[in-house]
Formats: structure tokens, sequence, C-alpha cells
């Protein structure tokens, strides 16, 4: 039972400390609201895989300080994982079996009909690779099925590491559906990591952002782009910045050249691009490319790059 | 029951996950290896390990052969290898990661896996039986051995023998188990396991560490036939249950908290965790492995069972050196159990029915149950009760015959090593054996109790004591004439073990023939001369059981070889007194009265034989002939001088109305049957069925004796001069009309 004003994850302080005294996850207050898709996001060896680990309650944690729609995750375990399905680090395989005979081990722990097995692998793609066994399997594959042992259960909690690790572009897209399908359409709530911004910004309706254990941000992803301040950016891409360096510096002396061919200048909307572009043709500038950014990569990566 | 449908659920999916997993290969090459191999030789060569012995069930034997390298060496290290399987397959891909985010209790998961390895290692066994007997009936089917076909598989046997040996491998299940779950690599439990079942090889052969769990299993094999004394599991089998419950205790709090550390250490009460359970691992296990004394029975009792086609009606049980009867046992239906409230003292008796003949170690307050086999073929007599390890002792002795080669060399080049040299090793020897004495327990882990213990002792001071004041002393002085032996002080403690003047060892024949020695050398008395040495003895010892011993054959023999009857009542009178033993007395004066109702004329006692043709003969198929009977044995070696020149009057006086008959008393008819066939034809050769009754109705204390009956029945001399003595002959001429002129 959800209490009415509860989290679907709530976190008060977390910390971890591997033995030699370095903070991995440092006070960390994670505030996942029930139906949303949260990215949690963070360079490298910021603690992500860590905190979700803690969450799963695969690391010890002296303190009880994680809830899971506001029941203690401590005092549950395991019978919290009822609704909870989880894909973390590399996925969880049987080499030896199948993809169904994997899929199966979860339906006997869980006590699940089986037909759902072969439900799950047609979500995730595997239906013909199934009888396959699993050391056999590509390395996209491998995460396939372990995206579908985390969908198996129907759980209303789906917390996922890094789930499009290792697929090509095209599965990248697939999984990016499936999450915002789920999320739509049977209202679950996906709790999912990356290091990739622009997958993030393209699937998460919640953003958290970690760096070296501390939470830098967190909040929805319209808090995020205000918070990113500058607004709107946009990228001209001419055949040489140098030969129009004076007419930029002149008309728009907010633009800075980025590489030897591209300039960047901030813009307050779409108007603005028009009259620009306009503007520069007009003047016979070589437009080569124009391309629109919301200055979040780059808030990013200042962000966690110190 | 939450923790219940948690186990139910994670073990199905522990079962689902042994597919593919190469378990059931492992399982079937394990369980077919030995086998095949064992089927192959038995087809193949002419010579069979499986030929019919009867007294054995031939199945029981093939499958117990089949589980011999098994149970040592393949089945440890199958379980070794089966559990890093089982979890390598977890660490391999992440498997602990997957189970450990289901809704399942973590104890339902720790154990329902290591359920599925003892689960497989039960696979294992049954499929092992079933290979063995497949084999056996191929062998069987193929070489038509009647041993198979004879005896019938036995169930009840098997189904106790393979529990057993699961029981026996939980031990190294629980520690493999423990190791292979917190290390995640495949090298190190596996070298655990390897060295643990190595070094079980090791103890085993030197019958010491029983408690190695890796060699628990091993044990079994050895002892199939499994408690002496009726209980399901052995000892170290229970000890196997206590080391897989320790060791799955702290596999799993290992595992719960991830690191050894915060399993035990991290905060710091949870040290109680480790000890805590250790604590309890070391009561159990010195309470287990602590040898038991069988305590005493309420009552004093023998009973048992006789499995022949023969009935018997009475046992006895005779004390020793006398051969009194302490008990005399009646037998209805084939069993029997006689209770008593005399006064049996601890020590070793004989056990007498019909052929079988056995030395048990009994007395007050002891239980003994006998199961009997007579079958004509092979004897057999098992016992149990109050004395197992006792009796065990004394059929078996101890294993330890490393020292029988130093003894050896003692007994037969002792006079080359200087007195100081010899009593070392006398030392060495004794003390090497008073502690494996001390240490003895059979497989059951029974000990003899302290009585047992002190009398064998004793014993055993008495063999060096012998060494060193007999033999040594005597090789000491032919060298040197002219000094004196000492001996260093440390013997001592050898000679204040053991008494000259313990009654209670004389029902040990080693200490009878030792106090006699002794007594001997001590007074200097002539052993050719019995009145001489009787009189000694009454003179120099006080009234015991011991003296009694000492002058009891001399007397009986004084009595026996005594024809006359006024002569012998003289004999009596002056020399019965001697014996302090009434019972003792009235064996003497028994023997006198025998002697007296067997004068001239009076009525043979019958008398039942056999001859060498199966004849049966009696008193009455000599009716109308003389009858010259020598008395004889084929151990008696006195005998043999004098049969030689009785055969050679047999021939030489050939008459149809004298039969000249040699009658044996040998419990042996083999050997009987040797010696006697290679006599001369003119006596006929005939064993006594009864030697007991023969001995007792005529009286037969010593031998040759030579009986001397007229046609009719009746005794004319039951004791005649021997054949060497001319008197024979005279006597033999004043009594056979015609017997001059044949």
């Amino acid at each position: 039972m959800n209490q009415t004003n509860a989290h679907a994850i709530e976190t008060s302080e977390l910390n971890y400390m591997f033995r030699h005294g370095r903070k991995v996850v440092n006070n960390v207050s994670l505030k996942v609201p029930v139906g949303s898709i949260f990215g949690f996001l963070g360079p490298n060896g910021a603690g992500k895989t860590t905190t979700i680990r803690l969450l799963t309650g695969m690391l010890e944690n002296d303190r009880d300080n994680i809830t899971i729609y506001g029941k203690s995750l401590k005092k549950n375990l395991p019978g919290i994982f009822e609704g909870i399905g989880s894909l973390i680090e590399t996925p969880s395989l049987y080499l030896h079996l199948n993809a169904r005979d994997n899929l199966k081990v979860i339906t006997r722990l869980r006590k699940m009909d089986e037909k759902k097995v072969d439900e799950v692998l047609q979500v995730v793609g595997l239906y013909n690779d199934r009888k396959r066994k699993a050391k056999e399997y590509s390395l996209g594959m491998k995460q396939r099925l372990g995206l579908a042992m985390a969908l198996l259960p129907d759980p209303s909690l789906l917390i996922l590491d890094e789930p499009a690790n290792g697929l090509d572009p095209a599965g990248i897209i697939e999984i990016r559906e499936l999450l915002k399908r789920l999320n739509k359409d049977h209202g679950k709530t996906i709790f999912v990591s990356s290091h990739l911004l622009n997958e993030v910004e393209k699937t998460c309706t919640h953003v958290g952002i970690i760096h070296k254990g501390v939470m830098q941000f967190q909040g929805t992803m319209a808090d995020l782009q205000e918070s990113a301040g500058h607004g709107k950016l946009v990228t001209i891409k001419v055949d040489d910045t140098a030969r129009w360096k004076n007419l930029f510096t002149e008309k728009y002396p907010q633009a800075t050249a980025l590489l030897s061919n591209e300039f960047v200048l901030p813009v307050e909307n779409s108007d603005d691009i028009t009259n620009i572009t306009r503007e520069l043709v007009m003047q016979g500038v070589p437009v080569r490319g124009v391309r629109t950014n919301e200055g979040l990569e780059e808030w990013f990566i200042k962000m966690t790059s110190n | 029951m939450n923790f219940f449908s948690d186990y139910i659920k994670a073990f199905k999916a522990e079962w689902l996950k042994l597919r593919n997993s190469g378990t059931f290969w492992l399982v079937l090459l394990m369980a077919a290896f030995i086998p095949a191999i064992f089927t192959l030789v038995g087809l193949l060569t002419t010579e069979s390990d499986f030929t019919f012995v009867a007294s054995e069930n031939s199945w029981k034997r093939l499958v117990t052969s089949c589980f011999q390298g098994f149970g040592l060496f393949l089945f440890p290290i199958f379980l070794t290898l089966l559990v890093i399987r089982l979890t390598q397959m977890e660490h391999r891909g992440g498997g602990w990661k997957l189970i450990e985010v289901q809704p399942i209790s973590k104890p339902s998961l720790y154990l329902s896996k290591f359920s599925i390895s003892v689960l497989v290692a039960f696979l294992c066994i049954v499929a092992l039986l079933f290979f063995s007997l497949l084999g056996g009936t191929i062998i069987m089917l193929v070489k038509n051995s009647p041993g198979f076909t004879q005896h019938s598989i036995p169930l009840e046997f098997i189904t106790r023998f393979g529990l057993r040996l699961l029981v026996a491998g939980l031990g190294v299940l629980g520690i493999q188990y423990l190791f292979s779950v917190v290390i995640s690599g495949f090298l190190f439990p596996f070298s655990i396991g390897l060295v643990g079942t190595i070094a079980g090889s090791i103890f085993f052969a030197m019958r010491k560490v029983l408690w190695w769990p890796y060699m628990a299993p091993g044990l079994t094999v050895l002892n199939p036939d499994g408690s002496s004394a009726g209980n399901f599991l052995m000892y170290y089998e229970w000890l196997s249950i206590a080391w897989m419950v320790t060791a799955l205790w702290l596999g799993y709090q290992w595992y719960v908290r991830k690191t050894f550390k915060r399993a035990f250490f991290k905060p710091i009460p949870r040290i109680l965790y480790m000890l805590v359970p250790l604590g309890l691992f070391v009561a159990v296990f010195l309470y287990i492995n602590k040898p038991i004394q069988l305590p005493s029975h309420s009552r004093t009792v023998i009973a048992g069972t006789v499995e022949s086609k023969d009935k018997f009606q009475t046992a006895y049980l005779f004390a020793e050196p006398l051969m009194d009867t302490v008990l005399e046992i009646p037998i209805t239906d084939n069993r029997f159990s006689a209770s008593t409230e005399k006064n049996i003292p601890a020590g070793v008796y004989s056990f007498r029915l019909g052929a079988i003949n056995q030395k048990i170690f009994f007395g007050n307050k002891d239980s003994l149950f006998l199961k009997v086999k007579i079958d004509g073929i092979s004897n057999r007599l098992t016992s149990s009760g109050t004395r197992i390890p006792e009796n065990e002792y004394l059929r078996n002795g101890t294993d330890n015959n490393d020292n029988g080669s130093d003894k050896y060399r003692l007994e037969h080049y002792g006079s080359e090593m200087t007195p100081k040299a010899f009593a070392a090793e006398v030392m060495r020897l004794w003390n090497d054996e008073v502690d494996n004495l001390d240490n003895y327990k059979t497989a059951d882990n029974f000990k003899p109790n302290n009585d047992f213990i002190a009398l064998q002792k004793k014993l055993l001071s008495l063999y060096y004591i012998k060494l060193l004041d007999g033999k040594y002393a005597q090789w000491f002085k032919v060298y040197h004439p002219t000094e004196t032996l000492e001996f260093p002080k440390s013997v001592d403690a050898i000679r204040n073990a053991v008494s000259y003047n313990d009654s209670t060892l004389l029902s040990y024949s080693m200490y009878r023939d030792n106090i006699a020695d002794y007594y001997q050398q001590k007074y200097k008395l002539n052993p050719s001369n019995d009145t001489a040495y009787i009189s000694k003895v009454a003179t120099v010892l006080p009234a015991s059981t011991l003296r009694d011993y000492l002058v009891y054959n001399k007397i009986k023999g004084l009595v026996g070889r005594t024809r006359d009857s006024a002569s012998r009542e003289m004999l009596i009178e002056k020399y019965l007194p001697v014996i302090s033993q009434q019972k003792t007395q009235q064996q003497i004066l028994a023997l006198h009265y025998t002697l007296n109702s067997l004068t001239r004329g009076s009525a043979a006692p019958d008398f039942t034989t056999t001859a060498l043709n199966k004849d049966s003969f009696s008193l009455k198929n000599f009716k109308g002939r003389y009858v010259v009977i020598d008395v004889w044995a084929t151990w008696c070696r006195t005998c043999t001088g004098q049969s030689a020149i009785f055969e050679k009057i047999a021939e030489q006086y050939t008459s149809p109305s004298v039969a000249f008959v040699a009658l044996s008393i040998d419990d042996s008819r083999w050997e009987w049957q040797n010696e006697a066939s290679q006599r001369s034809m003119r006596v006929l050769h005939l064993r006594s069925n009864n030697k007991d009754q023969f001995s007792r109705s005529y009286g037969v204390d010593y031998m040759p004796r030579y009986i001397l009956l007229d046609p009719d029945g009746k005794i004319l001399n039951a004791q005649m001069p021997e054949p060497g003595n001319p008197a024979f002959i005279e006597l033999l001429k004043r009594e056979i009309p015609g017997f001059t002129s044949l």
C-alpha cells in the first residue's frame, strides 16, 4: 500500500565508505516521485552504481535511511522485492541456461505463471533466441535478457543501472521507447542511471545529478533546464571562423568560436535563430549547419569536471 | 511458515539450475566408473573375486568391494567438485546478485542450494549401488556364478549402508559449501577439498585422527555392517553431522555479512556468532569422540541363539585352567538365556557349545549375547553386550604389529645386546604396548573397561619380565658366568605391574606358564619329582587358588596313574588337603571313584565311535571278542612311541577273538583321519563321538592309556601297563586264553 505522499524511493543522507576513508556516497538524499522516470546522472565513478546497490540492499547499510513507497527497505527485506525489478551493472545470468530457463528461475522464485516468460521475451526482442544458452549471447543480447529478468515480475518500481549499455543505436531507441511506454501506459516508476546526458534528456521526467558521491542537482527536467541558466544556445557551422570573426564580434558580441568552424551564441527563442540565420546568409556567410542545444551539456560538463 | 514456502520456491529454482550444468554427467561418471571396471574384470578373468562363499552374501560382497575406493577418495572429491559446480554458476554469472534481489529470504537461498547438493550426493550413492548390482547381475548371467543366484539382494543392508554413507559425507559437504560460497574462485575451494581428502587418506592408513571429516565416508566403507552395538549411525557419522551444522552456520554468517570481518568482528559483539557455535561444536565433538566404556548390566546374563540344523541341549561356561563348570546353560529351541546370582570374577572363560569352543571375557553384571552358527563347514560365534571391546581385543589382538619384528629381534638376538641396551629396548616396547592398550578402542569408539585393561597390562608386563628374567638371564649366565646380571632401575616399572601371586590371572595360559616357571626357579622345584614338588609347594606357599593350580595337575596325575585303589587312597589322604578349593578336590576324588568303578569285572561304560570308513562302533559291536584299547590323540606326543609298539603287537598276535582298537579322543576329525589312515590296518581306528563323556567315564586323565575288556563287555583292566612294558604282554597272555599260541 502506498502512503499518499510517499516517494517511490526516498533516501535520507545516505552514506557509504569503502575501506580506506573515501566516501563513495556522501549524504545523498534522493526523492524519486511515484510515476516518474528518474534519471540518475553522473560521470563514471560518481557513485551511481554504489547508490543503486544500496537501494537494492546489496550493500550493507548500517542506518535505516532508505524507504521504498514509504516502507523501510532495511526492515522489509526480502519481501519488499515483490514490487521491485532491478538490473544492476552487468546482467546477472546463468550462462549455462537458455533465456527461457533463466527467466523460469525467476518464475519459480516468485511463484509466477510461466506463460509470462514468452511474453517478456517478445517485449525485449529475444523470443527467437530463447532456446540458446546465455553464454552464446552477444553483449546486447545479454543486456536484453537482464532487462527481461527485471521486467518479468511486472513490478511497480524498476531500478535499472545503465540499461542501454552495449546496445546499438537502434537498441538504445527501443529501450527508450519501452521505458516511456511502461511509464505512461502502465504507470511504472523507473529509476534509471546513466552517464549519457542525451539519453536522460530524451527519456526522463526527473533528474538527479551526482558527482564524486555528492548530489549536485535534483528536480524535474524543466527545473534542470532553468538551472542550466543559459537558455538556448545555437551553434552555427561555417567554413572558417577566423574569416568571419570580426563580423561576429561586431554583430554578436556574445558569440564564442568553438573549434575552427563553429560559433556558439546564446539566443532567447527560436525567432532569434531565424533572424540570425537570415542575417548571416544575407551577409554572405556560408552557413553550413545550424544546431541548437539547451546549453545543458556544457553546464553538465562544467558541473562534473572539477 | 514463510521460511518453508521460500525454501520450497528456492529449492525448485535450484533444481532447474541443474539443467545443462554437467552435474548429472559427473554423477554418472563417478557412479559407473568402479562398477564398470569390476564388471569387466569379473567377466574377463576366470578367477573371480565373487566366487561363491557360503557364509557371506555375494551381493553384499560385491557392493562393499565397489565402494572401497569410492568411500575414501572418489566420494569426497566428488562432493568437493559438486559443491564448487553449484556455487560457481552463481559466482560466474552474477547469480548471487540475481537471487538476492528476489523476495526470498537469504537462509532459504543458502539452505536450498545446500539441500540440492545433499540430494545429488544421495543420487550418486544410489547410482553407484545400482551400477554395482547391475554389474553383479551381468556377471551372474554371463558366467552363471552360483553365488549370486543362491543369495538374494540384501535390501535392508543396502539401504542402511547407503544412508550411513550419505550422513558420513555431510561433514565434507558442509565444509566445502562454506568455502565455495564465500570464495568465488575454483582453485582455492578445490585445493581445500583435495588436501582434506588426501590428509584423510593418510590418517586412515595410520588409523589416527579418526575424527577428520574427510575420512568419515572411508570409515563407513571400512565398517559396512555398522555399529556392533546395534546403533543406526556410528559415532563418527554423528560427528559428521556436527561438522556440517557448524560449517553451515559459520558459512551462512559469512555469506550474509559479505566479509569475514563484518561477519564476526564488526561490530565486536558479533564475535559471539563465531565463538558460541564453535564452543558448542567443541563440546559436542569431545562428547562424541570420547571413548565409551560400556556400563554394567543389572544382572549377570548370557543369552543367545543357535543357527544350526542340529538341536543342542546345553552350552557350558568353563573356567580355565581347571575347566570347572561355571555355568550350565540349557538350550531350548536353539535359544538360550541364563542369568545367575553366582559370583563370576571378570576374566577369560571358555564357552562351549557343540564343536564351538571360544574364549570370551565375562564376569559379574555383564550381559553377553552370542549368535552361534554351526553348519558343518564353518562355525561362527559373534558376540555383543557389555564386553564388546574386550572380546574384540581378544579376538583380534591389537592391529599394532609394528613391534612384531622388534620383539622377534629381542627374543632371538637379544644375547648380542648389553643389559642396558636390552633393558632400554624392552622399556620402549613395553611403554608402546601399554600406550596402545590404553588407547585401544573399537570402530564404534568403545573402550574396554578398566578391569580388563589392568588385566591385559599385567599379561603384557609378564611377557617382558619373562624376556628379562628368563631368556636374557639365561644367555647372560652362559656368556658371563662369573658376573651378576643387573638391569637399570627403570625396568622395575614393569616388574611392579604384575605380581606372581595374582589368582585373577590364572585363566590366562601365559600367566600360568610363567608362574609355574617362576616358582620352579624360585624354590628350586624339581618338576619330574611329583611328590617332592607338591610337598615343597605346600610348605612355601599359603593355601590359595594359586597353590591349587600349581599342585592340581601333579596330584591328579599321581592319582590317575596309580592302579591300586588303596594306594590311591593314601595319596589322596596325604596330598588332597594341599588343595584349598573343595570343588577342585572333588575333581580329584571323582577321578578316584571312577577308577574305583572300573575294577575288574565291572561293566565297561559304553562308548560311541566312528571308524575311518564312517561306520559306527559301540561296545556291543565287540561282543564275543576281547578288546584291547589304545586311547590316544594326534596331539599326544608321548603316545607315538607306545602306539607303534601296540601296532607291532597287534600285527604279531592276529586272532578273530581279539580286537586291537586305537580309540582317539581328537576334536578334529580331519587331523585324526590324516594320522590314522597311515597306521597299520591290523588296528581298528576309531574316533570317539563324545570325547568328554568317554574321558569322564573311563577316567582318562593321562595318555596313552590302555584298557582291556572281555567278550561280555566287562572290564578286565582299566589301567594296563604300557605296551613297551613287558608286563603288557604278560597281562594279555594271562587274561586271554590261547593268546600265547598266537
